[in-house]
C-alpha cells in the first residue's frame, strides 16, 4: 500500500549529471540518451531520444517549479532506469506554468509496465514537491552531495 | 417547469425523453402524424399534433406559461421563427437548432436577442469539435468535456498489448503521481461494471476515464505506449462539419485531405480553406482513396450527409491501410452494429446537439451533461448549493444512488480526484456518473431542502 518505492533503488550516483550543456529540449534528451549509451544499458540514442520526444509532443512532462520528468517506454528493457540532470542555464520546456526547467529526472520503462512506471513517476514528484530539496539540488556542487540530497529526502518522506 | 419541444425528431424525442424523466411537464409537437404517434406511444409526454410555427398550436401548448421553449425541427427558419413568436407570447427562454452556416454567422453578428433567441445549437458544429477532440487523444472513442474544460471525459477501447492490461486499479492509483486519472465506468460484454480499487482492467474492456487536463497526455501512453499524435487526416465529405473540422485540424496537424464528390461545392470549399488539399472524388473507390494517400492516414473521418456512403467508405478506408476510422451517422441504431464493422468511432450529431441542448435546460445545477447511451448512463456536472446534502459529510459517508459515483471536483484553480475522504463544497464544479433514471435524486443532493 501507499509509495514504498525509493528513487535510490533506481539512482545510482554515476546517473546523475550536475551540469546538463544543452539549452533546448532535444539537445538536453540527447544528452541524457549519450549518458545511458555511454553506460551501456540503452543502444540506440536516436530511438530513446525520439520516444522521448514524441511524449513530449503529447504534452510536457514539465510539472511546474523548474523541474521535468521526461520520460518513455523502451521495447526490450528489464528494469526502470533513473537518470538525473541539472540545467543551471535554464531549458524551454514548454511546462504547464510556462517557467524555464532546470532539474530534470529523466526515466525509462519497460514496455509492459504500468504499476511501477507510475509508482516511480509518482516517487519522484513527491520528492521534488518539497522547495528546500529543489534548492538543495539547485546549489549543491558535485555528483556526491546531489545524491546525498535525493537519498536524504528519499529517507525522509 | 414547463417546457415546449417544437419538433420530435431525434433531438426533439431524445431531449423529451430526458426531461420528462426529470420531472418536467413537456410538451411536444410533431406535425408529422406518424412520428407524433410514435413519440405519444414511447414517451411519457403530452404530445401534440401540428405545426409549432402556428400560433394556435403554440397557444394549445401553453406557450404563455412556458419556462423554456426548444425549436428543434428540421427547418432553421421555422425554429427561429418559433422562437420569435414563444417571445411576443411570454415564454421565458427559447433556444433553436439553426445549421447553416450564413445563418449562424448572422446570429453571432448582430446578437442572438435580435432574433429573441437564448441559446444556438448547431449540431455539426458540435461534431467537429468532437472529432477534433477525439483526434487531440489519438486511441479515444468517446469525448467530453466538463469544468470549463479542465476535467475531460475519454473512453477507450483495451487493447491486449495495453500496458494498463491486467492491471489492478489500486496499483494504478498514487497521491503523488502528477499526472493522475480516475476510471469511473468499463463495459464489459455489454454490462456496465462501476469499478473498485481491486478490479482489473481486461482486454476488450470500453474504460471511461476522468482526467485533469494535464493528464491526458501521459493517460494515452499507457492506453498505448506506442501512441503518436496523428500527421495525416484525410475527411470525406465537404459539410459544415468537414470544412470546420478541416480549417481546425489544418492548425495542428501536418497534412489535412478533404475529399468532396461533388466536383463544384469541392472548388468552393478549396477556394475557402488554406493549407488543405482538397480533392474531387468519390470516397467509396479505391483508386481515388489511394490517390488521398489512405495508406499513410493516421485517420478517415467520413462526415458526408448520407450514412451509408459514410460507413462503407469507413470500411474500405480502414481495408486499404487507414489506422483510425471515425464516421458520423444520424442513425441511433448504428451505434450498435459498428462493433461489428471495425469503425472506431461512431460520432452521432444529434445525440451531442440533445447533451448540448440539456446543458441549457437544466441550467443552473446541472450544467455540463455527456449522455453514454449504450451504458444508459449520464456523466453531470452539478454545483451544490449551500446547505445541500452532498456538502455535508465526506464522501464515504454519503448515501448516493445505486450505480453512480462522484468523480471529479474542481476546487479554485486544482481539479480533485475524489476519494472517500474528500468532501464537496458548496460552489465547485462536481462530476458525477451516474444512471439515466437516478439523476433527479443527484438533483436533490446537490439543491438545499425547500420544505423542512
Amino acid at each position: 500500500m501507499g509509495t514504498t518505492m525509493k528513487i535510490i533503488d533506481f539512482l545510482s550516483p554515476n546517473d546523475i549529471i550536475p551540469r546538463l550543456a544543452g539549452t533546448t529540449m532535444e539537445e538536453v534528451l540527447r544528452e541524457f540518451a549519450q549518458h545511458l549509451v555511454s553506460s551501456g544499458r540503452v543502444s540506440n540514442a536516436d530511438q530513446l531520444v525520439k520516444i522521448l520526444i514524441e511524449r513530449e509532443k503529447l504534452g510536457s512532462t514539465g510539472i511546474g517549479n523548474g523541474v521535468a520528468i521526461p520520460h518513455g517506454r523502451l521495447p526490450g528493457l528489464k528494469d526502470i532506469l533513473v537518470v538525473f540532470g541539472r540545467a543551471r542555464q535554464g531549458v524551454e520546456f514548454h511546462a504547464h506554468d510556462q517557467k524555464q526547467v532546470y532539474l530534470f529526472f529523466l526515466l525509462v520503462a519497460p514496455e509492459d509496465s504500468a504499476g511501477k512506471h507510475l509508482k516511480a513517476l509518482a516517487r519522484i514528484s513527491r520528492i521534488l514537491k518539497s522547495p528546500d530539496c529543489r534548492r538543495a539540488l539547485m546549489e549543491s556542487d558535485d555528483r556526491e552531495a546531489l545524491f546525498r540530497v535525493v537519498s536524504e529526502e528519499d529517507e525522509r518522506q | 417547469m414547463k417546457l415546449i419541444i417544437c419538433g420530435a425528431g431525434v433531438i426533439g424525442f431524445n431531449l423529451a425523453g430526458y426531461l420528462s424523466e426529470d420531472g418536467h411537464e413537456v410538451n411536444l409537437i410533431e406535425h408529422r402524424q406518424k412520428i407524433a404517434m410514435k413519440a405519444s406511444e414511447k414517451l411519457d409526454v403530452r404530445v401534440i399534433t401540428g405545426s409549432a410555427a402556428e400560433p394556435s398550436i403554440l397557444e394549445e401548448a401553453g406557450v404563455a406559461e412556458a419556462d423554456m421553449v426548444v425549436a428543434v425541427t428540421n427547418a432553421d427558419i421555422t425554429n427561429l421563427a418559433i422562437c420569435s413568436l414563444a417571445a411576443a407570447y411570454g415564454a421565458k427562454k427559447r433556444i433553436a437548432r439553426v445549421r447553416d452556416a450564413s445563418l449562424n454567422d448572422v446570429l453571432e453578428k448582430f446578437g442572438m436577442a435580435h432574433f429573441h433567441v437564448d441559446g444556438i445549437i448547431n449540431p455539426d458544429m458540435v461534431a467537429a469539435q468532437a472529432i477534433a477532440k477525439v483526434m487531440m487523444a489519438p486511441g479515444s472513442r468517446e469525448v467530453a468535456d466538463f469544468a470549463d474544460g479542465e476535467i475531460l471525459l475519454r473512453a477507450f477501447d483495451i487493447q491486449e498489448d495495453s500496458p494498463l492490461c491486467d492491471m489492478k486499479l489500486t496499483d494504478l492509483s498514487d497521491r503523488d503521481f502528477p499526472w493522475p486519472f480516475l476510471v469511473i465506468a468499463i463495459s464489459r460484454d455489454g454490462d456496465v461494471v462501476m469499478p473498485r480499487g481491486e478490479d482489473t482492467i481486461q482486454t476488450d474492456d470500453r474504460i471511461y476515464v476522468l482526467l485533469p487536463e494535464p493528464s491526458l497526455a501521459e493517460f494515452l501512453t499507457f492506453v498505448n505506449p506506442g501512441v503518436k499524435m496523428p500527421r495525416k487526416v484525410i475527411i470525406y465529405g465537404a459539410t459544415n462539419t468537414g470544412e470546420n473540422l478541416a480549417r481546425d485540424l489544418a492548425g495542428t496537424i501536418g497534412e489535412v485531405v478533404l475529399l468532396e464528390e461533388n466536383r463544384a461545392l469541392a472548388e468552393r470549399v478549396a477556394g475557402r480553406l488554406k493549407s488543405v488539399t482538397v480533392i474531387h472524388g468519390q470516397p467509396s473507390e479505391a483508386d481515388i482513396l489511394r490517390e488521398c494517400g489512405i495508406e499513410a492516414a493516421d485517420a478517415f473521418i467520413a462526415v458526408s450527409g448520407n450514412d451509408h456512403v459514410n460507413l462503407v467508405s469507413a470500411v474500405l478506408a480502414k481495408k486499404l491501410g487507414a489506422k483510425t476510422t471515425v464516421i458520423t451517422t444520424n442513425e441511433p441504431d448504428y451505434v450498435f452494429i459498428i462493433g461489428a464493422l471495425d469503425i472506431d468511432v461512431v460520432i452521432n450529431p444529434r445525440l451531442l446537439a440533445t447533451d448540448q441542448i440539456l446543458r441549457l435546460v437544466r441550467g443552473g445545477r446541472i450544467s455540463t451533461v455527456a449522455t453514454l447511451s449504450e451504458l444508459k448512463a449520464e456523466v453531470l456536472e452539478l454545483i451544490p448549493e449551500p446547505g445541500s446534502p452532498v456538502t455535508r459529510k465526506p464522501l464515504h459517508s454519503l448515501k448516493l444512488p445505486k450505480g453512480s459515483i462522484i468523480g471529479a471536483i474542481r476546487r479554485g484553480s486544482e481539479v480533485i480526484l475524489a476519494s472517500g475522504e474528500t468532501q464537496v463544497m458548496e460552489g465547485e464544479q462536481v462530476i458525477v456518473f451516474c444512471r439515466e433514471d437516478v439523476v433527479p435524486q443527484f438533483e436533490k443532493l446537490f439543491s438545499r431542502k425547500r420544505v423542512l
